[in-house]
């Protein structure tokens, strides 16, 4: 039976819990609502890399985390916190007119016409869930479950992965980490000789109130995270620490590899409920390499 | 650039902080009463060559204030507790920054007053009577901008330069994986994240920034981008799909630090003149980021 990426969407917002809020940020960015979709990828950025792999298999709508021209939605927030990104850093990009001389815009463009391709971005409801499933995701992706020692207050919930982890010291963490998620780039602060019990997992973006909290649970001697905003604002509060002389590290996983386990969880939802077209999750790879 | 003498300061530094001299005494009583922290913000202030930019919270004090007592002035990236500590150890008690002292641009207080952190930065730097206070708009709208001018100084590129082109350079002819290898070893950091086939041949070399729409543009006109802390869900995405295009482009993403450090080396051979009473150094924040 056939199904448009609007039926789709219609169902997503039926099975959100705890309920769909209209947002300025989840919102189709390309392509037709209408289209008949016949398959489904989920995936941390729509790269052309990832659109390529999509079309490849025979799938034309994308639900991603970022969006496929680049740029964040103005005053996005970041769940738990109520900060946003602010400033010329998120969003940035520039006016319609100049994207259309840009050669990267207009070849993803035309790939994304051509090939009827639906693009929806899928970001501030998905957070919104009362179990964060991307700090599941990247959970899962660590190994870690097993280790989950929550704090008060809903399991699961942003600003609550703490984790047992096997005792271990700052260096010896970060290479089963990068070993362990299969990463090229990976950037640590602190003394590289501390022993580390237990850590704060978070992911994505995060703010001097995220960091206070994750710090403030008791034992706490790790921080893995995303990306700072900005690394002389919130690495700083990291690399003071070590100044301190505190017993804290700190572990940079970088914005896609904190985030893609995570859209293995909505493939995983979306399948929960689409049964008409195949869903598959189409990691788009850690960006960087070091030299 | 001043590559040697940065590794000499932070090896000469780090073992004094290992054998516990930080509480070393100042050399600040034979200079004290020369000059005030407000009489030094004075004649930067008279000396910039432009309207002062006054948003309120950036370029201000930090710790201290116009009243406290100038030993000597240490210059720096980021008002990090290491940096004040080696300023502190070195009889440099005012230290102008071009980054945050408190964890948020605006240094925002009411964020931290009561974080243990905070209160053992300012509670140490008042006990051994330190001032910050930070130049950050007033610097870049210095003409030219002092921190952009730091890094072409500091890194010998001036003679690249294309012609009539700030940030932008003829490089000699190297590829991608080199040249990012040479830039971790001459900016001591590993802080280096590169985008791009590690063959490519890199001669046309441009300087990005923090946001997108500048970064396109800087990738578009070069062969490699060098951007110093930038988002990653924008213009590392960006910086992707412009080699999936099939374009022959590279970007090599160095920490904030690294990008403009040797912007307040710049600030301390500009100070230096106008201060003539008082001792002036540039503290490098170095790369605190290592990795695996």
């Amino acid at each position: 039976m056939a199904i448009t990426a609007q039926q789709i969407l219609d169902r997503m917002k039926q099975k959100l819990t705890p309920g769909w809020k209209d947002s300025p940020v989840d919102t189709f960015l390309a392509g037709k609502p209408d289209s008949e979709v016949k398959g489904v990828v989920t995936t941390f950025a729509p790269s052309l890399e990832v659109l390529r792999k999509a079309v490849g298999s025979g799938k034309n709508m994308i639900v991603s985390r970022e969006s496929p021209f680049w740029v964040r939605a103005a005053g996005q927030s970041r769940p738990g916190t109520g900060a946003n990104g602010g400033g010329a850093a998120n969003g940035g990009g520039r006016g319609q007119a100049s994207m259309d001389s840009d050669p990267v815009y207009r070849m993803k463009r035309d790939y994304i016409a051509a090939n009827n391709l639906i693009v929806y971005r899928f970001f501030d409801n998905w957070n919104a869930r009362p179990q964060d499933p991307q700090l599941q995701g990247l959970a899962k992706a660590l190994g870690w479950e097993k280790f989950y020692k929550p704090s008060g207050g809903q399991p699961w919930a942003i600003n609550n992965g703490f984790f047992a982890i096997p005792p271990a010291t700052l260096r010896v963490t970060a290479q089963n980490i990068k070993k362990t998620l299969n990463m090229k780039s990976i950037r640590v602060g602190g003394d590289p000789n501390i022993q580390i019990t237990k850590a704060a997992l978070s992911h994505g973006m995060y703010w001097i109130a995220d960091l206070q909290k994750l710090l403030a649970e008791p034992g706490v001697d790790l921080v893995v995270l995303g990306e700072p905003q900005w690394e002389n604002e919130l690495s700083l509060y990291n690399f003071d620490l070590h100044a301190a002389g505190q017993k804290k590290g700190m572990i940079v996983l970088g914005q896609e590899a904190s985030e893609e386990p995570g859209c293995g969880e909505m493939a995983a939802w979306l399948k929960s409920f689409i049964g008409e077209v195949p869903v598959a999750w189409i990691s788009t790879g850690e960006p960087t390499w070091m030299p | 650039m001043n590559t040697l003498s940065r590794r000499q300061f932070a090896l000469m530094a780090g073992a004094g902080l290992a054998s516990g001299s930080l509480a070393l005494p100042q050399k600040a009583r034979a200079q004290k009463g020369k000059l005030t922290a407000g009489e030094v913000v004075e004649r930067i202030k008279k000396n910039i060559g432009i309207p002062w930019i006054d948003t309120g919270y950036r370029d201000t004090f930090k710790i201290g204030g116009p009243d406290s007592m100038v030993t000597g002035i240490a210059t720096s990236f980021g008002g990090n507790l290491r940096v004040l500590q080696l300023a502190q150890k070195t009889g440099l008690n005012m230290v102008i920054v071009h980054e945050p002292t408190f964890y948020s641009d605006a240094d925002r207080i009411d964020l931290v007053k009561d974080d243990p952190l905070y209160k053992l930065k300012l509670d140490w730097a008042n006990k051994n009577n330190m001032v910050v206070w930070r130049i950050h708009d007033n610097w870049h709208a210095h003409k030219p901008d002092g921190i952009r001018a730091g890094w072409t100084n500091d890194m010998g590129w001036a003679k690249y330069e294309v012609v009539g082109k700030t940030g932008l350079w003829d490089m000699p002819p190297t590829t991608l994986s080199e040249f990012a290898r040479s830039l971790a070893k001459t900016l001591e950091s590993r802080s280096v994240r590169v985008i791009g086939d590690p063959n490519l041949r890199v001669v046309r070399v441009a300087y990005g920034s923090h946001n997108l729409a500048q970064n396109m543009e800087a990738i578009q006109k070069a062969d490699c981008t060098i951007v110093s802390e930038t988002r990653e869900y924008d213009s590392f995405e960006y910086a992707r799909d412009a080699v999936l295009t099939g374009a022959k482009k590279g970007a090599i993403f160095i920490s904030h630090q690294a990008g403009e450090d040797m912007g307040m080396d710049e600030f301390a051979r500009w100070v230096k003149p106008f201060v003539p009473e008082l001792p002036v150094r540039w503290i490098p924040t170095t790369d605190e980021f290592w990795t695996v």
